[in-house]
């Protein structure tokens, strides 16, 4: 227990991290439930409204600031990227180890506020209501959330400077691996914006608690600068949260695919594109906010020029998949499934930022549903694919694979009922985040709340059976699936500085044509 | 502090090129970090220019260019430490460490009596709660001025703090085992925190004064 808890190997911080994060995600995920369960009748009757907003509230500051944002990046970044860079370690691995402390404590700080009566701001906190009205516990919970933003400010400076400074002999930038790609661009992401939302949380607080005016407008302050604020840390956020995800699908579709990435250069640049595009789109929030309509203009025009990166990405897939070879395992499931609805989800954003259309969709649930399939569709399918893919690294042990496939389909139908319907709700206008709802809506509410409980299935059954395969599973050898990159030229799992004898590259990544054949039996043909 | 080559690292010249690197990574974020409070400061400056033509001047600019002078020097004395950690110099550095540190103090308790000043003369930014509807005023001008400085000097606290332990640190270690890496990152830090002062003193205590 004291060495896991002391240690400086980036492989146990991950996995303190992957344990720490389920919790949250479990938590975020129950509150969820109770928010479905209240939403399959048009009354309020099983929570109030008060209610109702500080579980919404509880649900959104969970999952985006203790699941979503750091998901990827911390588990598998922390795991993977020195292993893929040939490193025995991160840059600094104490700071490693720091970083998950400050989350941790930012968690306990969050939860604490959760349990003393809770949060009513969304997870947006925009003022004046939380720092004046609001009658919960806003400032415990900004400064949880103020520490699990040093704690990705860490994270991102390690990563940055172990791309830079400690790849292997030979492994130049070209040569990179797209997922090291999509993290060295999160890094960036994590490095230039979380500050901004530390410091408008920490005015928050100081408004709030010391009552210094600083977004009052009665004491000649500005709400409207606490959203551009706001959204210049939230906006390149939800890029924090997509991109490592688009890099473990970068992973998986050459190696399923037994395929060169097609335009690995493209692929690699479109990542960087989306992090410097993201810092300039935040406008596209604030539509109705009273911005000006130049500004309006502007931002939307920015917001559809990032839709080209992240095309590059997807037309990428689909060209390496063209005369590749498909083997449909379990992370190729996962992998398609999340080129559907990214793309879903992608061009759903393009709706919402055609400033015409989103005075209209504004604050309805197709606002949910368009975040949703990019985060649980999206991002949540690509975590999922990259557990899978690489748990038998991790762990050293196979999981049943025909049950992976059956949870992979169940998340994936479970998905599109719970959200396909709440993006009809919103055309048809109903506003989101309300416990109550004219009748009208009953059905496809009632339709989505259905879908919850099979998503929640498809949930449960991977905690299951990969619990189970570190029992029961068999070895899984050094390299299972047959893919390139260092991390399958060790063993499973790697010892602790991670190669007997540190690597050199001497060739380009992702040849596939020439990779060694999958030691993985009776999943079908690769 | 001053050990020996860590884990991930080959030799000591990589080490101090990654320290660097890292540091220079983190002040990236500082900058973002004080970039808010510059927003927040021209924002409120160019709704209210009259808030700080009205009462920027009752700051006093001739103990502000005292404590700028302090900080320079003690930016210079920082400079030297650097070099006298490279060249292990333990009895200079030890000395450069502790000046900058006087130098730092020195500002901090002007920072501070000049507060206590402000608090006197009622010159304070919280608003009056009962009087809401009054509009912008000084608490408003103060409210800006207590948030930018303040920060400002959170983070010299904290440059003292990690002076301290590297001075503490070169006192116990032998001039052979000296490094240079942890004081060269601490060196950056020092300065970028010098450099937001530098950019402070005159949106604070100068604005307004030129005002027609």
């Amino acid at each position: 227990m004291k060495s896991w808890l002391t240690t400086t190997d980036h492989k146990r911080i991950a996995l303190l991290y992957l344990g720490t994060m389920t919790l949250f995600f479990t938590l975020g995920g129950l509150v969820a439930t109770v928010i479905r369960v209240e939403l399959a009748t048009a009354a309020s009757d099983l929570v109030t409204a008060d209610t109702y907003n500080r579980l919404f509230t509880l649900h959104g500051v969970i999952m985006v600031f203790f699941f979503l944002i750091p998901s990827i990046p911390t588990f598998l970044g922390n795991y993977l990227l020195p292993l893929m860079l040939g490193a025995p370690d991160l840059a600094f691995p104490r700071l490693n180890l720091a970083s998950w402390y400050v989350f941790v404590a930012g968690g306990l700080l969050t939860l604490t506020a959760m349990v003393a009566g809770g949060l009513d701001t969304g997870w947006t906190f925009y003022t004046p209501y939380s720092t004046t009205f609001s009658d919960s516990h806003v400032i415990l919970a900004v400064l949880g959330v103020f520490l699990a933003g040093l704690s990705s400010v860490f994270t991102g400076i390690n990563f940055i400077v172990t791309t830079h400074r400690l790849r292997a002999p030979g492994l130049a930038w070209l040569r990179l691996p797209l997922f090291v790609w999509s993290l060295y661009a999160t890094s960036l992401i994590l490095v230039l914006a979380t500050p901004v939302l530390a410091m408008t949380l920490l005015l928050v607080a100081i408004e709030r608690g010391l009552h210094v005016g600083i977004f009052d407008p009665e004491a000649g302050g500005s709400p409207l600068l606490f959203q551009h604020f706001f959204w210049f840390y939230s906006h390149p956020a939800v890029y924090i949260m997509i991109l490592p995800g688009m890099g473990v699908i970068s992973e998986l579709v050459p190696c399923f695919s037994r395929n060169r990435p097609f335009g690995y250069g493209f692929v690699a640049a479109s990542s960087l594109a989306i992090a410097v595009f993201g810092f300039l789109v935040w406008g596209h929030h604030m539509f109705v906010a009273g911005q000006s309509y130049f500004a309006s203009v502007v931002f939307s025009f920015l917001s559809f020029a990032v839709a080209v990166p992240s095309g590059v990405k997807v037309f990428s897939w689909l060209g390496t998949m063209h005369r590749g070879s498909i083997w449909l395992t379990t992370p190729m499931i996962y992998a398609l499934g999340f080129i559907a609805l990214f793309t879903i989800g992608g061009g759903t954003g393009l709706a919402l930022a055609m400033l015409a259309v989103d005075v209209h969709l504004h604050d309805t649930y197709f606002v949910v549903a368009h975040f949703h399939t990019i985060m649980v569709g999206g991002m949540l399918m690509a975590y999922l694919g990259g557990l899978h893919f690489w748990w038998p690294k991790i762990s050293g042990r196979l999981y049943s694979e025909r049950w992976g496939r059956i949870a992979a389909y169940t998340l994936f139908i479970g998905f599109l009922l719970t959200f396909l319907p709440q993006f009809v709700l919103g055309t048809q206008g109903l506003p989101r985040r309300t416990a109550s709802y004219p009748p009208e809506f009953q059905f496809l509410q009632g339709l989505s709340s259905a879908g919850a409980t099979i998503l929640a299935v498809g949930y449960v059954l991977p905690g299951v059976y990969l619990l189970a395969s570190l029992v029961r599973g068999r070895p899984a050898g050094d390299n299972p699936w047959g893919a390139t990159g260092l991390e399958w030229c060790t063993s499973s799992p790697p010892p602790p500085h991670n190669f007997v004898r540190p690597p050199v590259v001497t060739d380009d990544p992702y040849d596939y044509p020439r990779a060694p054949q999958p030691t993985i039996t009776g999943v079908g043909d690769a | 502090m001053p050990e020996a080559v860590r884990e991930p690292f080959a030799d000591p010249a990589h080490q101090r090129d990654a320290v660097a690197l890292g540091m220079w990574a983190f002040l990236g974020q500082e900058v973002l970090f004080f970039g808010v409070l510059f927003v927040f400061y021209t924002s409120l400056r160019v709704r209210h220019p009259e808030l700080f033509a009205a009462f920027a001047p009752r700051l006093d600019w001739r103990l502000a260019t005292v404590m700028t002078v302090a900080l320079l020097i003690s930016s210079f004395t920082m400079a030297l430490a650097v070099r006298f950690a490279f060249t292990r110099a333990r009895r200079s550095l030890v000395l450069a460490l502790s000046t900058t540190m006087i130098l730092g103090a020195a500002f901090l308790a002007l920072k501070g009596w000049e507060y206590a000043h402000h608090f006197e003369h009622g010159e304070t930014p919280q608003i009056d709660l009962a009087g809401l509807g009054r509009g912008p005023g000084l608490a408003t001008f103060f409210g800006v001025y207590f948030v930018l400085t303040g920060f400002h000097a959170l983070h010299v606290l904290g440059g003292l703090g990690a002076l301290g332990w590297l001075a503490v640190a070169a006192w116990r270690t032998p001039a052979s085992d000296l490094r240079g890496s942890p004081v060269m990152a601490v060196g950056l830090y020092w300065h970028f925190v010098d450099i937001v002062w530098l950019f402070l003193f005159p949106a604070l205590y100068l604005a307004g004064r030129l005002a027609p």
